[in-house]
């Protein structure tokens, strides 16, 4: 009895300082498989948080309730396996619901109790469960419908267009949106777009669940290139240009390295993975780069260089999307240098661009890409900065076109505070 | 700060035990305690602290005014003990009944009479406000000694594994140990499992049930239907008994670590045959302390039939208040006590005839419609969710069955289930009788204190005369729940890394 207290007691004091061990491993510089500490943990749990409680070790740093806050921080950033531990605690809690599932035979089930996220192992993927039309929903779709039309209006020389980006909530035969009473589905949402007052057009970018299957990521809610080029293409023949679009030349796809998107994170499951695709075409023009004021280059914007090489980021839960195109920036212009237009064009978008700006912006001589979530200003003040500007396309997924920020970048200049 | 949280689990209370145990003498382990507690108490609320050292200081005064005030009948001795059971209840009635009462009374005005401070409740008032007046009432009643050590007296009212959510420790549970408890091996070991076995209820099975009830609880019945009502209260049946009980015995645990022997808070309840004997296995020391501080000195039962029910009603509708300053509260302890007296005068001869199985499905509708409004705020919510459980909105009210989410929690029903029943001590006592050799010993009831909540993982075979050959087994036995307790605490440190979900119910009291 004796040995077996001794053991018990010693095991789970061992567990109780795990933490405290990582720690001092740390502050004594000895260099640990990131598997084993909070490191791996990084991309599922939001990231690490900066902590560093004996700055605010004092009086007022406990009162105010800053030194406890840090030393919570600096608690769960010593967390040992704590990759491993959420990825475990959602598969137990995945066992559960799909043994629960047994009777009820759903196409779809969370991947962990309380996940908005669901698994759909028929085809192998993750979903984002669907949206409920509600009362504000409606709303805010008829606020940024309105904020577009009078958009519009005040700028009567330029083309607005707007492409509304399906995903896996709203697409049609979404299996999720079967499954929820109400759901917003892309159809109902055009529906509400369309009610505008012709200062704006809708570019119906709807596409059947077996087209989703094929050209939206697994794990991620991005597009992969396929669904982008044919968005591009409905794009292109809205804006003009369907005789002359682009032709891809091959279908590059990259086996390495895995790509485990913000599905895969926030569902926490690993079961499936995507890869990168990318097209490659014969004559792409030549581009001058501008990302946030600061000089770049194609290759700051498509990392098809890197891939080749072999060269990506550790962990495996990196955004490959945002790693092998690019992250998203505020404003980011391309000139086409062998372009035989005048005409410029204003790209605002969401990360859903990310991959397919330069498609579009090969028939222009500038484009500007603009994300209202990184750039404050209105669309006025910037248009009133950057004269030439003929065309306007909106490219978002139905999120971010609600989103506060799109409303205020619609918002007339001087509306803003 | 919550026990199923990193900064407790991996940093407080490691830091703990290594000064505490580091501390050579019993005094001195005595004020890491205290300190320890204050800390503790501190981290989410520090300016409560001072609330919390004020009343320290103010019951150690008044107990000493008391004992220093001659004969038990003095008038000074009852003006001192006057005094502090006004004190005390004052301060619980302000921080916790000033914006319930400013409410009421501006609403039956029709004006802003008073006004609502909307003050924040101190964690754990309710608790340690209880433990303070049962000290004061006990040194009057010459029960216990007066504890001239302000450092001692603060020890036990701040106390921190039961500081928060009880057991409701009484001074007289601990007088003795707060100067003479020996820490041992065993002890600390026997403590170690209870404290797994409360984690694993606590973050593996209530806060799991609580994310079905929460999500329920938080819709109108007419959106969600009688199987969105049915699961939300059936969820927080369990999740309230896992939560609850999970705490105490974390506490239990804890205390049995450092040689404390609390009292039993909770004996399997939803194994009750009547609300009766629901209230003698749930929050048992809650219920004992206002049988004695309040039931016993208004008359108990030795009054006339009218008075009895007055004072039973009394009790139930203090302990619905108790919990929180709301009318659904008051609501559910007068529930309990009309119960109560139905049983005893017309319902419990018929129960005691009935099969078993009658009574207990009684007792689980009782338990159903208690949480019900208990957990349901608002007296309009309660009539809209009771219609919605006799089909006012149909099966499903306006959802689908996929998205009511209780569809996914049918494999846990069965653990939620055995995880309430007592099991682990009818094993146990099997098990003892088998290593004894006597195959026909009778399945004794689990005492009533400390310990005994522990399922076979504690005192398996101590003190049993193991016969011969059945050694082996025995180890091995051990050994797998051993194993199995340490997976347990493996698994709910693995969910608390993960979840942001961790409420106590039990905190908001």
């Amino acid at each position: 009895m004796k040995a077996r207290n001794i053991l018990l007691s010693g095991v789970l004091c061992l567990l109780f300082c795990g933490p405290a061990l990582i720690g001092l491993a740390s502050w004594g510089g000895v260099a640990l498989p990131s598997w084993l500490t909070a490191a791996d943990a990084a991309y599922l749990s939001g990231g690490l948080t900066e902590a560093d409680p004996a700055a605010h070790f004092s009086v007022e740093g406990f009162a105010s309730g800053e030194f406890q806050e840090a030393a919570e921080d600096a608690v769960g950033n010593c967390v040992p396996l704590k990759a491993t531990a959420l990825l475990a605690n959602a598969a137990v809690q995945r066992s559960a619901i799909e043994a629960s599932n047994i009777l009820f035979g759903w196409e779809c089930y969370p991947t962990f109790y309380g996940s908005s996220i669901v698994k759909m192992p028929s085809e192998g993927r993750l979903l984002e469960t669907a949206e409920k039309a509600t009362d504000s929903v409606r709303d805010a779709i008829g606020r940024v419908r309105d904020g577009l039309d009078a958009f519009g209006k005040r700028h009567p020389d330029q083309r607005v267009f707007v492409y509304l980006g399906p995903d896996s909530m709203n697409v049609e035969g979404s299996p999720t949106a079967k499954l929820v009473s109400n759901a917003l589905t892309y159809e109902g949402t055009e529906n509400l777009f369309e009610e505008h007052d012709g200062a704006f057009e809708w570019i119906g970018g709807n596409v059947t669940f077996d087209e989703f299957t094929r050209g939206w990521n697994k794990v991620d809610h991005h597009w992969n290139i396929l669904g982008a080029f044919q968005a591009y293409e409905r794009m292109a023949g809205a804006l003009g240009f369907g005789d002359d679009t682009l032709a891809p030349k091959d279908l590059v796809t990259y086996d390495d390295p895995p790509f485990r998107g913000t599905f895969a994170r926030r569902g926490l499951e690993t079961a499936y993975e995507d890869h990168i695709l990318d097209y490659e075409f014969a004559d792409f023009p030549k581009f001058s780069v501008t990302i946030d004021g600061a000089e770049g280059s194609m290759d700051s914007l498509v990392h098809h260089k890197n891939y080749e090489w072999g060269t990506w980021g550790p962990n495996a839960f990196t955004s490959r999307y945002a790693e092998y195109y690019h992250t998203d920036y505020g404003l980011i212009t391309l000139v086409n240098e062998e372009a035989d237009t005048d005409r410029n064009l204003l790209i605002v978008a969401d990360s859903y661009s990310n991959c397919m700006e330069r498609l579009l912006a090969a028939h222009y001589r500038t484009t500007y890409v603009l994300d209202p979530r990184h750039d404050r200003e209105t669309l006025d003040e910037f248009l009133a900065d950057h004269e030439g500007v003929s065309d306007i396309i909106f490219i978002m997924r139905s999120p971010n076109l609600l989103a506060q920020a799109t409303e205020q970048a619609l918002a007339p200049a001087s509306a803003q505070g | 700060m919550v026990f199923s949280s990193t900064i407790f689990l991996f940093a407080f209370f490691p830091l703990f035990l290594a000064v505490y145990f580091a501390m050579p003498w019993r005094a001195a382990r005595n004020v890491a305690l205290l300190v320890f507690s204050l800390v503790f108490y501190a981290w989410g609320e520090p300016v409560y602290v001072w609330l919390m050292v004020g009343s320290i200081l103010m019951n150690w005064a008044l107990a000493l005014c008391i004992s220093r005030a001659g004969l038990r009948s003095g008038p000074w001795r009852k003006l001192f003990l006057g005094l502090a059971v006004v004190a005390n209840l004052a301060i619980l009635g302000f921080w916790k009944y000033q914006g319930f009462l400013a409410q009421n009374i501006n609403a039956v005005l029709g004006e802003e009479f008073l006004a609502d401070l909307q003050l924040a409740l101190p964690i754990g008032i309710s608790f340690f406000t209880l433990q303070a007046l049962t000290y004061i009432v006990d040194v009057y009643r010459g029960e216990v000694k007066v504890q001239k050590n302000p450092l001692y007296l603060g020890m036990y009212i701040a106390m921190f594994p039961q500081l928060v959510a009880g057991p409701i420790v009484r001074y007289s549970d601990i007088e003795y140990e707060i100067d003479h408890r020996r820490a041992t091996l065993a002890g600390f070991a026997q403590g170690l499992r209870l404290f797994c076995v409360g984690l694993g209820k606590k973050v593996l099975l209530a806060n799991t049930a609580g994310v079905l009830a929460d999500s329920l609880l938080a819709q109108d019945a007419a959106t969600i239907g009688f199987i969105g009502c049915f699961s939300g209260v059936a969820a927080y049946t369990f999740q309230i008994y896992f939560d609850f009980s999970g705490y105490s015995d974390m506490a239990i645990g804890m205390g049995k670590m450092m040689g404390f022997d609390y009292p039993r808070n909770f004996n399997y309840p939803y194994t009750a045959r009547s609300a009766t004997e629901f209230w003698r296995r749930w929050h048992m020391t809650l219920g004992g302390f206002f049988r004695d501080y309040v039931y016993i000195p208004l008359g108990g039962n030795r009054v006339s039939v009218p008075r009895f029910i007055v004072n039973t009603m009394i009790v139930w509708g203090l302990t619905g208040i108790w919990h929180g300053a709301a009318w659904n509260f008051v609501l559910w302890g007068l529930y309990w006590g009309i119960l109560i007296l139905l049983e005893k005068f017309f319902i419990m001869r018929l129960l005691d005839r009935l099969p078993g199985f009658v009574s207990h499905i009684w007792c689980a509708v009782l338990f159903f419609f208690g949480w019900l409004l208990f957990a349901v705020t608002g007296l309009s919510n309660v009539a809209e969710w009771t219609a919605a459980l006799f089909g006012a909105y149909g099966w499903l009210g306006t959802s689908t069955l996929w998205e009511l989410q209780s569809w996914s929690y049918v494999s846990l029903v069965p653990i939620f289930i055995v995880g309430s029943l007592p099991w682990a001590p009818y094993l146990r006592k099997k098990l003892e009788a088998w290593a004894e050799g006597d195959s026909h010993r009778s399945i004794v009831a689990a005492p009533a204190k400390g310990n005994s909540a522990v399922p076979p993982c504690q005192a398996l075979c101590e003190g049993v005369v193991v016969a011969p050959g059945r050694a082996r087994v025995l180890a091995a036995v051990n050994a797998l729940v051993d194993v199995a307790l340490v997976a347990v605490f493996v698994l709910s440190a693995m969910a608390i890394v993960s979840s942001s979900y961790n409420p106590f119910i039990y905190f908001q009291f």
